[in-house]
């Protein structure tokens, strides 16, 4: 079935707000009053008031920092929490009212926590999955065929799950959330402690599923090539507010406003480089030069005019920072804006 | 578009179904899952036949120094009998108020609460399945024990099959009192002191070792106006007598305890369900 994103909201989120009480340990509490006495509660955010939207058949990547608000918000999209105001529509249910005909239509992932039976075959979590979702019987049984044929667990499914090693059982995982056909998955750190192999195999499996079958992705993750491979567009989080919402390859170019420009010379340089402010050599030998530019300082282009005439040049590439250290811009921003909070 | 859905849009009657086969569901999963620990289940049944030995001497003595055939209608084969019913009871308790606090405070009912199937349809079938292997297994090792060491006693199979469903009954009981506490974990640090007290509770007054017919009058009718009553003695009680006297009463006052139980626990997880949070974020 060939897909692409359609017209078709899949989740919106208009002002959702997700607050929580906790006590206020500022206020120490000494002597005998310890035993009856309460800490006065004060209110934190977890989530400051988000909206965005994805349509359907989007992979979207929903990437910050710990304490960010992701988690919460996926909470929330999967009737997990409630929100304290706003509103969001999951296919057109309200998660925290609906969640029980939502569950029928959206399948979560969580690295961390399994799905599967830990001391009985996969097989048989595969059945009791069928039963709780209540589907047919027969049309089951044909649709567990076709994901172990198209995820490779062709003699897995027989193997209690405590023997799969961590890369099989994510696969089944991902199989067995998948048996009742869901039009979104929300994966949260699926590929968390696989080795690169499996990162790989998940990533891809994942990647197919959105591009074949037209499942919307929403994941998060802290690992950039999760970020990369899987999705299309990412909305950055942090500090409970969207810090930016766009396409992958936008993120990279316009988050961390550093390109790389490396010039191969035809002939060695031997000549003296112009002071540039916003521009640094990372790499200075005679037939190759390297240049981080801070776009925000100065832009690319001057760089290069600088450059161009006083050396000759054999190939030339300017490329955008890496997915990682975007990412890590993204928490380093955040945990900069932590500490400046008294 | 989804291709696969569930068979949406049924009744009351068509809900009720659904959450029947999902429990049966349940159950045949942890059925095959107990089968993994049987090794388990084995060791159980080595220390029941102990308590049973050690106890038995203990009866034996006593009839010798009471020089009677019979103590509160009971001769020796019986209470052996008796005990054999009523560790069978207790020692196949599943401790999963354990796992209900420990999804309390990890947060982790947050994420089975959404499951389709609902949480307690999947521990209740859970636990079903483990109670049940325990208890034929624990009556197979208590009965072939019994046989051994004072033989068979006279019962009717009208008793026995009542007494076995008192026992599901009061097994029935038991799960709700025991979600009741695991629930607790919203409010309290830890549960297990309180399961603790229930369990031990319900042993002594309970009859576990001695009948209640044997008790003193007053703590007779303490225990007797108390559902462990019901729940361990009576349907041993109600297997080893000849007629089925005790049948309405021992009914109605399990009838009466799961309504009471089951209502307070209804509200308790209605209030629990709301105070869900989870942290993170």
């Amino acid at each position: 079935m060939a897909t692409g994103v359609r017209n078709e909201i899949a989740v919106a989120l208009v002002g959702l707000t997700r607050t929580f009480k906790r006590p206020d340990i500022s206020l120490p509490l000494r002597g005998l009053g310890r035993l009856w006495s309460r800490r006065p509660m004060v209110e934190a955010v977890a989530l400051h008031p988000t909206t965005f939207q994805v349509n359907a058949g989007e992979s979207v990547a929903f990437i910050g920092p710990n304490g960010a608000g992701k988690s919460t918000t996926i909470k929330i999209l999967t009737g997990i929490l409630h929100p304290t105001a706003g509103m969001a529509t999951v296919l057109g249910h309200v998660p925290w009212l609906e969640h029980g005909r939502l569950s029928r239509e959206i399948a979560t992932v969580f690295g961390q926590k399994s799905q599967l039976w830990y001391h009985l075959p996969a097989r048989d979590s595969f059945t009791l999955l069928t039963r709780i979702h209540d589907l047919d019987a027969d049309l089951a049984r044909r649709r567990a065929g076709a994901l172990c044929d198209r995820f490779g667990l062709e003699g897995l499914l027989d193997r209690p799950v405590r023997t799969l090693s961590l890369g099989e059982r994510m696969r089944c995982e991902v199989a067995a959330s998948l048996l009742h056909s869901p039009r979104i998955l929300f994966l949260d750190e699926p590929t968390i402690g696989l080795d690169v192999i499996a990162r790989q195999e998940l990533r891809s499996i994942i990647r197919e599923l959105n591009q074949r079958d037209g499942v919307t992705v929403f994941l998060t993750s802290h690992d950039a090539g999760d970020v990369e491979r899987v999705c299309d567009r990412a909305i950055v989080i942090h500090t409970g507010r969207v810090a930016f919402d766009g396409t992958i390859e936008t993120l990279r170019r316009d988050f961390v406003r550093r390109k790389t420009i490396s010039l191969d010379l035809s002939s060695p340089f031997a000549g003296e480089l112009p002071v540039m402010p916003g521009v640094v050599p990372t790499q200075l030998t005679p037939l190759r030069l390297q240049f981080q530019v801070d776009t925000t300082v100065v832009p690319a282009e001057t760089v290069l005019a600088g450059l161009i005439g006083r050396m000759q040049i054999a190939d030339l590439t300017i490329t955008d920072p890496p997915m990682e250290d975007v990412i890590a811009a993204i928490y380093g921003q955040a945990s900069s804006a932590s500490e400046a909070v008294p | 578009m989804n291709t696969f859905p569930g068979r949406a849009g049924r009744g009351v009657v068509g809900h009720a179904a659904y959450r029947v086969r999902v429990i049966q569901a349940y159950f045949v999963v942890h059925v095959r899952d107990q089968m993994a620990y049987l090794g388990e289940v084995a060791l159980g049944g080595i220390i029941l036949t102990v308590f049973l030995f050690v106890l038995t001497q203990l009866w034996q003595v006593t009839f010798r120094f009471q020089g009677a055939d019979t103590l509160g209608g009971y001769t020796l084969a019986q209470v052996i009998w008796y005990l054999v019913l009523t560790e069978a009871f207790v020692t196949s308790r599943v401790a999963f108020a354990r796992k209900i606090d420990s999804d309390v405070r990890t947060g982790d009912l947050a994420y089975a609460l959404v499951r389709p199937g609902g949480y307690v349809s999947a521990h209740f079938g859970a636990y079903l399945a483990e109670r049940m292997v325990r208890f034929a297994f624990a009556l197979m090792v208590g009965g072939v024990f019994a046989l051994l060491s004072v033989g068979p006693v006279s019962v009717g199979p009208v008793p026995v099959l009542v007494g076995l469903l008192a026992s599901l009954v009061a097994i029935l009981l038991d799960f709700v009192m025991v979600l009741g506490i695991g629930l607790g974990a919203f409010w309290i640090e830890d549960t297990s002191s309180i399961y603790l007290i229930y369990t031990r509770v319900s042993m002594i007054l309970g009859g576990l070792l001695i009948p209640i017919d044997l008790f003193p009058d007053t703590v007779g009718a303490i225990a007797r106006a108390l559902p462990f009553a019901a729940m361990i003695h009576g349907p041993a009680r109600l297997v080893l007598s000849p007629g089925l006297g005790e049948v309405p009463r021992l009914f109605a006052m399990l009838g009466g305890s799961l309504a009471l139980a089951g209502g307070v626990v209804w509200w308790e997880y209605g209030v629990a369900r709301r105070r869900v949070t989870v942290q993170g974020g």
